[in-house]
């Protein structure tokens, strides 16, 4: 198992592990991911539609399949394997604050933190396994061994793997690898590199 | 390669508080929903209410916990005290797998604590049974106690522990029930999977806890095992079912492939929705599996949210040990537009394996499979 | 009725967060769904919020709302009929 490209996203910056790919003086995260979508002119409407956290996780996502060659993987050989440890709570507040006066349906559909698989699945036609964990802080082996057993059961030659956490517009978190099943990459998908791989 | 055994287990719902009770009501044809207009919930639907509120004042827990860790404590409880393994053993794991968790919390004050988040009542439950390694919790919408499972046979398989104990759960709050209110998603009615004039699903509340192991010496059931599983996303819609099914049947592919056969009987998500019924149909005929008899335990427990897949998988462990085919409680006349060979009243069939299949917001499905062989 | 649907225009976008949009790009009579607008079975269910919650107007089976939402012109005839 190797690392092709690695993404964080944290106060206000884009990286991929060597190097800053965008930086706004705006630390509000949507302010921000709207910034970065519009430099990049990404024109999918569906973006802004998206609850906070799914567009921290879409837009991690882009960073990291932007130069990989889609063709080589069929579909169903890509997984993805996320984890948090807020789940979807920023949402369920805002969800439960529009019952008083009429449910939003749309903001009860991102009340799920495995919606946001959903969006990038939608985006990168990504059709493969999926799993959502939730656990207190960034676990490192927890995400290791689900990667590990999806190779070793399933057809799965690429694993999106990682970590997408929103608190408020200035606390939020991403930190997502590309995960190769094949011996050639940037580094072995270690939990050593997983935990030290950092800005 | 090892085996993953079934050592013990348990249904905490509004057909009772042990497997048998469960399965003995469904085998009654005894369906859990009912009509309630408490003023605590939206008074316009049929659906599951467990009445363990009162079963849990009778089962004190020493420690301070919410009602949804009190009912995985309960149903984790009764489904280990059947085996002689250890929770507090290092060879041993718990996995909670749940939609909502304490969402209902919201309801009293809207902000956010600690006791709130999913991974602290996994905390919790796991302090409780003193567990030596910390638990794992899947929040994966309706799939979730599948992919549970799928995590558990894969764990064992691997030996990367001996037991695996899944417990799926979930309840009914006023912040689920108004969202899929919000979906025109609910029946007014019990809900009618499969059925021509079905409307909407029946929302349910409840638990399911199986202990997987691969000590042999303990399996029950028959020394049924769980043979795989798999998941899989239709990269389609957020909230609508896939209109070909092929996701769903990705999902089943895969496992049939990981266990090399073919299931004997399915017992299917089938959640009463025009849409999610629809795809189904679709996806078992893309899996070529339109002769295989199916069912939808819905009627019995409306829909689980992440306690489904386990609960559901249970009852038909309970069914393939006893040789019955249980009933689609609430069809009438068949209205999916492909042919699958449902099952529409109880009766005796001799089966040796079966799949357990859902789908769910999200575009996620999952499939597993269970055997005698 | 004009100025009712130039209303309904500023609605949409803001309820479905159209960002992209301005109101001049959305016709009277473009199909809101499918090929149209491309909007979907969600923003179907948002509209319904909207109706009820800025005219009143409920509207609670789904086949009515296909018709209903049919384009902004449909939309408003609705509501003149029904406010």
């Amino acid at each position: 198992m190797h690392i092709l490209k690695y993404c964080f996203v944290s106060d206000a910056e884009i990286s991929d592990g060597s190097k800053i790919l965008f930086k706004s003086n705006d630390k509000d995260l949507k302010s921000f991911l709207k910034e970065f979508y519009k430099s990049e002119k990404l024109e999918y409407p569906k973006f802004y539609k998206m609850d906070a956290q799914c567009k921290l996780a879409f837009i991690a996502a882009e960073v990291l399949f932007r130069d990989v060659v889609r063709e080589q993987y069929k579909n169903e050989e890509i997984a993805m394997i996320f984890a948090n440890s807020e789940s979807t709570l920023a949402t369920d507040m805002s969800y439960w604050e529009s019952t008083k006066d009429i449910a939003s349906p749309a903001l009860f559909v991102y009340t799920l933190p495995n919606i946001l698989m959903g969006e990038i699945a939608i985006k990168n036609k990504i059709k493969g396994e999926n799993y959502f964990f939730v656990s207190e802080n960034f676990d490192a082996q927890l995400l290791h061994q689900q990667t590990e057993i999806v190779f070793q059961n399933t057809t799965t030659k690429l694993v999106v793997v990682g970590w997408v956490n929103y608190e408020s517009e200035t606390n939020y978190f991403a930190k997502l690898f590309l995960v190769s099943k094949s011996e050639i990459g940037l580094f072995p998908f270690t939990i050593d590199n997983i935990n030290n791989l950092n800005k | 390669m090892n085996k993953v055994f079934i050592a013990g287990s348990n249904i905490i719902s509004s057909l009772g508080f042990t497997t048998t009770e469960n399965f003995n009501n469904v085998l009654e044809g005894n369906s859990g929903l009912q009509y309630h207009s408490e003023d605590d919930i939206h008074p316009i639907s049929y659906i599951n209410r467990t009445f363990f509120k009162e079963h849990c004042l009778n089962h004190k827990v020493e420690t301070k916990v919410s009602l949804f860790e009190k009912l995985c404590i309960l149903s984790i409880k009764d489904a280990v005290s059947q085996t002689i393994i250890d929770l507090k053993e290092e060879d041993c794991l718990l996995i909670i797998a749940t939609t909502k968790g304490n969402v209902g919390f919201l309801e009293k004050e809207n902000k956010r604590t600690q006791d709130i988040h999913l991974w602290e009542s996994a905390n919790k439950i796991g302090k409780y049974f003193g567990v030596a390694n910390r638990p794992v919790l899947i929040s994966n919408a309706c799939v979730s106690s599948i992919l549970a499972q799928v995590t558990a046979v894969r764990l064992l398989k691997a030996k990367k522990y001996k037991h695996v104990i899944v417990c799926g759960a979930d309840l009914i709050s006023e912040f689920v029930l108004s969202g899929f209110n919000s979906f025109k998603a609910v029946s007014n009615n019990p809900c009618k999977p499969f059925d021509l004039n079905r409307d909407g699903l029946s929302l349910g509340e409840g638990a399911g806890t199986l202990v997987l192991t691969t000590d042999s010496t303990q399996a029950i059931f028959n020394g049924a095992s769980c043979v795989a599983g798999a998941s899989s996303n239709d990269a389609n819609h957020i909230s609508g079912p896939s209109r070909t099914g092929d996701g769903l049947a990705n999902a089943i592919t895969s496992t049939l492939n990981q266990a090399q056969m073919k299931p004997e009987f399915i017992s299917a998500h089938g959640t009463a929705t025009i849409y999610n019924d629809e795809m189904e149909s679709k996806a078992i005929n893309l899996a070529q599996l339109n002769d295989v008899p199916v069912n939808s335990l819905k009627g019995f427990f409306g829909h689980t949210l992440g306690a489904a897949g386990i609960i559901e998988t249970i009852i038909t462990l309970c069914a393939m040990n006893e040789s019955k085919a249980l009933e689609t409680k609430g069809f009438v006349d068949y209205g999916v537009p492909e042919q699958i060979n449902l099952v529409t009243r109880t009766e005796n069939l001799n089966f040796n394996s079966f799949l357990k299949i859902a789908s769910g917001f999200g575009g996620c499905n999952a499939a597993i499979l269970y055997s005698k062989y | 009725m004009d100025s009712l649907i130039e209303e309904l225009k500023i609605k949409l976008i803001e309820q479905l967060n159209l960002e992209d949009m301005e109101p001049d790009e959305i016709e009277a009579d473009q199909a809101l769904f499918g090929d149209g607008l491309g909007l979907d079975s969600i923003d179907a269910l948002e509209l319904i919020v909207l109706m009820e919650r800025d005219y009143g107007i409920k509207i609670t089976d789904p086949n009515k709302g296909r018709e209903v939402f049919a384009t902004l012109t449909s939309m408003a005839e609705y509501i003149k009929a029904n406010s």
